[in-house]
């Protein structure tokens, strides 16, 4: 009898079983973002780069180590190391395929962090008074980056969700000598409103569709995040933000996806539903405006403040920022 | 609590000044002190902070993670390890040695840069490094610690 027979498996098991052989076939970039040909500028120039490496990008630890001194050291092992033009805390290192194998990664010196996740540490802009909260904080890397901005004074509360991913997001506090941090762990949406922050991040799960690009390996990823509900958390995620500012407080809402639906289209639905104002990011990066339109739908002309992020114009993932001020 | 890190390592107490401590358990985390802290005691806290120390049985194990911060304040106790006999460390557990120490948990420092923590009972210098630096990390402490000539 064949015990190998697919069928005679049944609930969720089964039907992953039964389609084992039938694996989504990879689309190519120009495929898969077509709908976006209209939105993103150069849009050959997009595509191909997808097919580049994502490079290797460190970001130094300056509560551990200088950014001299640990360029000193990598480069005294054979690595060679840049500068990347937008920012001091970052080193480029196209040598460096595995960073996290060696020693100066578990004693904390560096981290490696693509200039996205940077850039959106730096757009929060928090001050060493501040009383700062990360939604959506694993695996940590933004919210160590804000630690370090503010020279790991003020307080930063750090929550996530999921209990697996605190073990991470603490696992990196404490490698990074982070001490001004406080980690909780609720479903952002419900984070408890009885204390209000001069800053807020938001970095909200998303489709994910920047993360599509060839890894360092040479491998195009086959498929993207999808999941039900989605834009519905994001927006559920992005309204209790807002509501746990303090007046006069900020917040950053970012996602790695070129989706307007999760992008503008959230942004739009915040500012229907409070007094919320877009402000104009105040960086030196390479970006796109955000958008005037998508589709049928028109956006508050404010959105265009907002920052697309694409891999042909900085060379990291796909992302998207807003920064938003609460006045009263 | 800190009284211990200036009687075992003689660090001066006032590079700890702004901080403040919370225990749990056995364990103790420090803090950066901060007016708001109280109140958000209200909410479910999972950590804070570093994690300092613990109470080991009748000792207290100072935690890598504190050492690497607090660790270049230390003027005794302190085992320098070049980067060979570091890796050897890592990888068997311990070493054996006659170091300028006392019996008890030792700063393992590597060059120049606190490492973490290590316990010594002469001859044996054992390993309480995170396992971060052991397993599969051990192929990076080998590949970026240069040969000896």
């Amino acid at each position: 009898m064949g015990t190998g027979n697919t069928l005679e498996h049944s609930g969720r098991q089964g039907r992953k079983r039964r389609l084992r052989g039938f694996q989504t076939l990879p689309q190519s970039p120009e495929t898969r973002f077509f709908r976006y040909r209209e939105i993103v500028p150069e849009f050959s120039a997009f595509c191909q780069s997808l097919y580049t490496p994502l490079p290797t990008h460190l970001r130094v630890n300056t509560l551990k180590a200088s950014l001299t001194e640990i360029r000193l050291r990598l480069e005294r092992r054979g690595f060679s190391l840049a500068p990347v033009e937008q920012t001091d805390l970052v080193l480029l290192a196209a040598s460096l395929p595995q960073p996290g194998a060696l020693v100066e990664y578990a004693l904390g010196l560096f981290h490696p962090q693509g200039l996205s996740s940077v850039l959106t540490a730096l757009a929060v802009a928090p001050a060493p008074d501040h009383l700062v909260l990360d939604l959506c904080a694993s695996p940590g890397s933004k919210t160590s980056l804000l630690a370090q901005l503010m020279k790991n004074q003020g307080i930063v509360v750090a929550n996530d969700s999921s209990s697996t991913r605190i073990a991470t997001l603490t696992a990196n506090l404490k490698r990074l000598g982070v001490t001004n941090t406080i980690v909780t762990c609720y479903p952002g949406q419900q984070f408890p409103l009885h204390s209000r922050f001069h800053r807020v991040l938001v970095d909200v799960p998303c489709s994910a569709e920047g993360t599509l690009r060839t890894s360092i390996q040479g491998a195009l990823p086959a498929t993207v995040r999808t999941r039900p509900g989605l834009m519905m958390l994001q927006r559920s995620l992005l309204l209790r933000a807002f509501d746990l500012l303090e007046p006069g407080g900020r917040l950053v809402y970012s996602t790695c996806t070129y989706d307007p639906q999760e992008n503008e289209g959230i942004i739009q639905f915040l500012l229907e539903k409070r007094p919320a104002r877009i402000e104009p990011i105040d960086l030196d990066f390479p970006h796109s405006p955000g958008l005037a339109r998508w589709q049928e739908t028109m956006h508050d002309p404010s959105i265009q403040h907002c920052w697309r992020i694409y891999p042909h114009q900085l060379d990291t993932v796909g992302f998207f920022l807003a920064r938003v001020a609460r006045d009263s | 609590m800190l009284e211990f890190f200036a009687d075992r390592f003689g660090m001066n107490l006032s590079v700890f000044a702004g901080y403040e401590l919370r225990q749990k358990a056995s364990s103790v985390w420090i803090v950066r002190s901060d007016p708001r802290l109280p109140a958000l005691a209200r909410l479910k806290v999972r950590s804070v902070g570093l994690m300092l120390l613990r109470q080991v049985g009748r000792y207290r194990k100072p935690t890598s993670a504190a050492l690497q911060v607090w660790g270049i304040y230390a003027g005794k106790n302190v085992i320098r390890l070049n980067s060979e006999t570091l890796k050897e460390l890592v990888e068997q557990g311990e070493i054996r040695g006659d170091f300028a120490a006392t019996p008890g948990y030792v700063l393992l420092s590597l060059e120049d840069l606190p490492v973490g923590c290590g316990l010594y009972l002469p001859p044996r210098l054992l390993s309480r490094l995170p396992h971060l630096f052991r397993g599969k990390k051990m192929v990076g402490l080998a590949r970026v610690m240069p040969e000896p000539p």
